[in-house]
């Protein structure tokens, strides 16, 4: 079966690193200013076993990376429409700035009086993210969106104890929900309780029924939700999770959607997590970096971690002083590389870019929408306007050709597309949801629409034992789990 | 607008989606919720932006324009340009998360061969791609000896940064675990094994962390028998610097279970704190209760090697609310970044630079020895690259006044150890030379003679705690 797509990914059978065959290292190392001696090892403590890492010249070792690099696709590579990831073009400016060593070089312990520029910079960021969200105070610490959420759920417990109201125990979620969501409230010790979603949308009267004073300390949901449609009813869910005294979280995972065009504190949410590597366009690094600085309105502002970078008599520094503050979440202020690039982001596009972007993302989505949902239906409020990305379902396809949604991704590699997110949210059937971004073409969007409706027509046989353009052809993930190789010592 | 070509191009697809405006689109968004972005400048054109934040960049002072002593995690090291090419490949940072093994590849063999480097530095079975940093690294393992015995006192060294203790007492909310602290000998620097026992003896211990190097550059001489102190079934976690483990036995010789550390050390330049890779492995027993991402080696339907995410069920997208952790995104092109470094440098070029460091660190506690005035060291416990001292001045005045000199003379723990007095703790590297040693010892000697006495200067106050 001659598969007929454009793409072919490299396939080397490059060895792992310790099966090269090397003869020195000439990696430069300093110049010691004392002859090491080995007494200054403590004998108990001198290292014994063996280390097994090969000594391979300089070139060797750059060609390895050259060609693993080859067979790893990034945004770089091709269309990238993973839904909920927010995979849009990673600017190169970005890069230059986070390359430069008056950054790079930087040491988090120097005194403020040495880091002013790059303390500017975290300040200015602090601001526009609370300008942007509609917040009063910013924490750019947490490392990642997940840490985010974990670190709000912190705040959450102290706001409620300082109330003397720690009797509320429960967080609840939708069942449209990101599992970082559970995973973040189960981690800062509370119960949580799911609740179903009707039509794409929160259920009002689930929700009436599952928060009370007596156990409910906080509502986290994404907005628009994980089915990529705005949440209409937000105002009213703001009014039942605040009559009862609960606190309102906004998972900024879709931020790109509504950027500009609304802002979580007008909706009324309390606490909102930030992905820079998502909406404001840094890098992801292949699984991370990624940095989820989250705010808060007023009256948790006294909770949120140490230190705020703030501003005195011209000064900037790292300041302290909150009288409620539930300490640190992660080590030093922070993953600066992002904040520099988010920085470098949001003064290069500004208002009115960042504006633009959101609709350009939302006006993309609905293109692919359109070209899609006939042969990929949905019957999840069909009719409504899709805001950044789809979710389509592969049902009927499956029904008339017996092709699961599985298959179709791993045919769509062979296109040099990257898979959509399937399965997920794990509340549609054969779930497709696809996040085309506003830095694809008309003629990308038309790509991957054209790509994906030729594969609901190709020969099942051949869908079903993609990829065949790629590095390796399906990877055996059963067996990986089944008897797991986790180092070279194993192999 | 940049990188958005349809911007100018809404007419097209407005047609082609049968809607009349973008504003169409956002029905949805009820109209009293409408609000314009204000508060954030518009935007200005790449050269303008390059230009802007190189002037503000351009007023740091950085580990190149001033004599840099200061670690606690953070080295100022050297990284070849080859390693900057490396990680500057595109294929590799503008991927995501390898969900899809097939086109994946070479970011899961990358990370493999991180996982098993990391094994042969700590010994451990199992490792992960990465933790967030040490710190967080340290947080997860405290969380996962709870899952592993229960208890309520999770043991820490009394010689803790106080970020970490801060970041640890986080991680352990919503457990009934509390930290218990483990005093050191004032005069080594380290635990005693009688101060592990008597501690451990009062409490119903869920785990207990050492770290070697600790807080004060000082190396735990009791690892080998800390295990034998708390008992088999009580988990043993062990906090190493990487770089340190090419010339010291990995803490699995001594009965480890966990093994975390900073990654930054090894191949991750400083950037102001992040992002970095924080280390975390275990033995193969406890993998499956280990929080993070694992890379597997598997084969593909044709029977050629190849790589996959594996274990994934003790995550939060599959396990949510029951996961062994919330991690999501973690810092995987850091771990590359340090496999790569290690790779480059090879077994002979680490165990190189690691003697340099120990050789660099000994250079320097001699010029610090020489300065009238400072208790160099102010410990006799053995150390790897950093060195603590007792100073007779404010420490936090003292390090103000020589960085004005251009020398940053490293960090002061004096707030978080009241009864060591004023101290600093400094650090040497590969690139610690001769000159800057002058440098160091021309600042100390010169603020020393002009400073107050401790106690007057109790009242410059105001940096960190």
């Amino acid at each position: 079966m001659a598969p007929d797509t454009a793409f072919r990914q490299a396939r080397y059978d490059e060895p792992l690193l310790n099966e090269l065959k090397g003869s020195r290292s000439d990696a430069w190392t300093g110049k010691a200013l004392r002859v090491f001696d080995p007494a200054w090892l403590p004998g108990i403590l001198a290292r014994r076993t063996a280390l097994t890492l090969p000594d391979v010249p300089e070139p060797r070792v750059v060609r390895h990376y050259t060609r693993l690099s080859q067979m790893n696709f990034g945004i770089d590579s091709g269309p990238y429409p993973l839904g909920s990831c927010t995979m849009k073009y990673n600017p190169k400016v970005n890069e230059e700035v986070a390359g430069n060593p008056k950054f790079s070089r930087l040491h988090p312990a120097s005194p403020a009086a040495h880091a002013q520029g790059m303390l500017e910079m975290m300040h200015k960021l602090q601001l526009w993210l609370a300008a942007i969200s509609g917040m009063h105070a910013v924490t750019i610490q947490p490392a990642a969106g997940a840490q985010g959420e974990w670190t709000a759920m912190l705040i959450t417990r102290a706001y409620h104890e300082s109330r003397g109201e720690s009797q509320r125990h429960e967080v609840v979620v939708p069942d449209s929900a990101h599992g970082t969501n559970p995973a973040s409230a189960a981690m800062a010790g509370y119960d949580v309780v799911e609740i179903p979603s009707k039509d794409g949308a929160v259920d009002l009267d689930a929700l009436r029924a599952a928060v009370s004073k007596e156990k409910t300390a906080a509502f986290m949901i994404t907005n628009p939700s994980t089915l990529g449609l705005f949440e209409r009813n937000i105002g009213e869910v703001a009014r039942i999770v605040h009559d009862a005294g609960a606190l309102l979280y906004y998972d900024g995972a879709n931020f790109n959607a509504i950027l500009g065009k609304t802002n979580p504190g007008v909706m009324g949410f309390d606490m909102v997590h930030f992905n820079l590597h998502k909406t404001f366009s840094t890098p992801h690094g292949g699984g991370g970096p990624g940095a989820g600085p989250i705010g808060v309105v007023e009256k948790l502002a006294p909770f949120l971690p140490v230190p705020i970078v703030g501003l005195k008599d011209g000064k900037y520094s790292l300041d302290y002083d909150r009288s409620h503050s539930i300490g640190r979440v992660k080590g030093y202020w922070g993953n600066g590389g992002m904040f520099v690039r988010g920085y470098t982001y949001i003064r290069l596009f500004g208002a009115d870019g960042l504006t633009e972007n959101t609709e350009t993302a939302v006006l993309n989505a609905n293109y692919i929408h359109h070209r899609l949902k006939d042969v990929f239906p949905t019957d999840v409020s069909p009719t409504s306007p899709r805001m950044h990305e789809t979710v389509l379902s592969g049902v009927k396809v499956r029904d008339a050709r017996g092709l699961r949604v599985a298959d179709i991704a791993k045919r769509l590699l062979d296109y040099g597309i990257h898979a959509p997110t399937v399965y997920f949210p794990q509340i549609v059937e054969e779930a497709i949801m696809i996040e085309p971004t506003e830095t694809e073409t008309k003629e990308d969007l038309d790509a991957i629409a054209d790509a994906l409706l030729a594969i609901a027509k190709e020969d099942p046989e051949l869908v079903k034992s993609a990829p065949h353009n790629t590095a390796v052809a399906r990877v055996d993930e059963v067996e990986a789990a089944r008897r797991p190789i986790l180092t070279w010592k194993d192999a | 607008m940049p990188y958005a070509a349809n911007s100018s191009r809404r007419d097209e697809l407005l047609a082609a989606i049968g809607v009349n405006s973008v504003e169409d689109l956002f029905a949805d968004v009820p109209q009293r919720f409408r609000v314009p972005l204000t508060g954030v400048p518009n935007g200005i054109g790449e050269g303008e932006v390059l230009a802007e934040v190189g002037s503000l960049l351009a007023r740091n002072i950085t580990a190149d324009d001033a004599a840099c002593f200061l670690g606690q995690g953070f080295y100022n090291r050297y990284l070849s340009p080859a390693l900057r090419s490396i990680v500057s490949r595109s294929e590799f940072y503008t991927a995501y998360t390898p969900y899809q093994a097939e086109v994946s590849q070479g970011m899961l063999q990358s990370l493999f061969e991180y996982q098993s480097i990391v094994g042969e530095l700590t010994g451990m079975d199992s490792v992960n791609t990465s933790m967030y940093d040490g710190a967080t690294a340290l947080g997860e393992a405290a969380r996962m000896a709870y899952r592993l015995k229960e208890g309520d006192a999770f043991l820490i060294p009394h010689a803790i940064h106080p970020d970490k203790k801060s970041i640890l007492k986080n991680y352990l909310v919503g457990t009934p675990v509390k930290l218990v602290e483990v005093p050191f000998d004032p005069a080594t620097g380290q635990v005693t094994a009688k101060a592990l026992a008597a501690t451990a003896s009062k409490h119903r211990v869920s785990g207990a962390y050492l770290e070697s190097p600790n807080a004060f550059g000082v190396l735990e001489e009791v690892l080998p028998q800390a295990k034998s102190i708390l008992g088999a079934d009580t988990p043993l976690v062990v906090g190493i610097d990487p770089l340190a483990q090419a010339v010291f036995e990995p803490p699995a010789a001594f009965g480890a279970d966990i093994v975390v550390g900073e990654g930054q050390g090894l191949g991750i330049p400083l950037q102001f704190g992040g992002p970095t890779t924080g280390l975390f492995g275990c033995r193969k027993e406890h993998t499956r209760k280990m929080p993070g991402r694992i890379i597997g080696m598997t084969h593909d339907k044709a029977g050629r090697r190849a790589f996959c995410m594996t274990l994934m069920t003790r995550e939060q997208h599959i396990r949510r609310s029951k996961a062994m952790s919330n991690i999501c995104t973690n810092e995987s092109l850091l771990s590359l970044s340090f496999a790569a470094h290690c790779a480059l440098l090879g077994r002979s070029g680490l165990t190189r630079l690691a003697q340099t460091n120990m050789g660099n660190a000994r250079a320097l506690l001699d010029t610090l020895g020489a300065v009238p005035g400072l208790r160099a060291p102010l410990f006799k416990g053995p150390f790897f690259n950093e060195v603590t001292v007792g100073v007779p001045c404010d420490a936090a005045w003292l390090a103000d006044a020589c960085a004005h000199d251009g020398v940053v003379p490293g960090v002061s723990l004096s707030r978080a150890f009241p009864e060591l007095g004023e101290t600093l703790t400094l650090a040497a590297t590969e690139l610690t030379t001769e000159a800057s040693l002058v440098r160091l010892k021309a600042a100390l000697a010169k603020h020393l003679k002009a400073a107050p006495k401790a106690q007057a200067a109790a009242a410059h106050q105001g940096g960190r705690t």
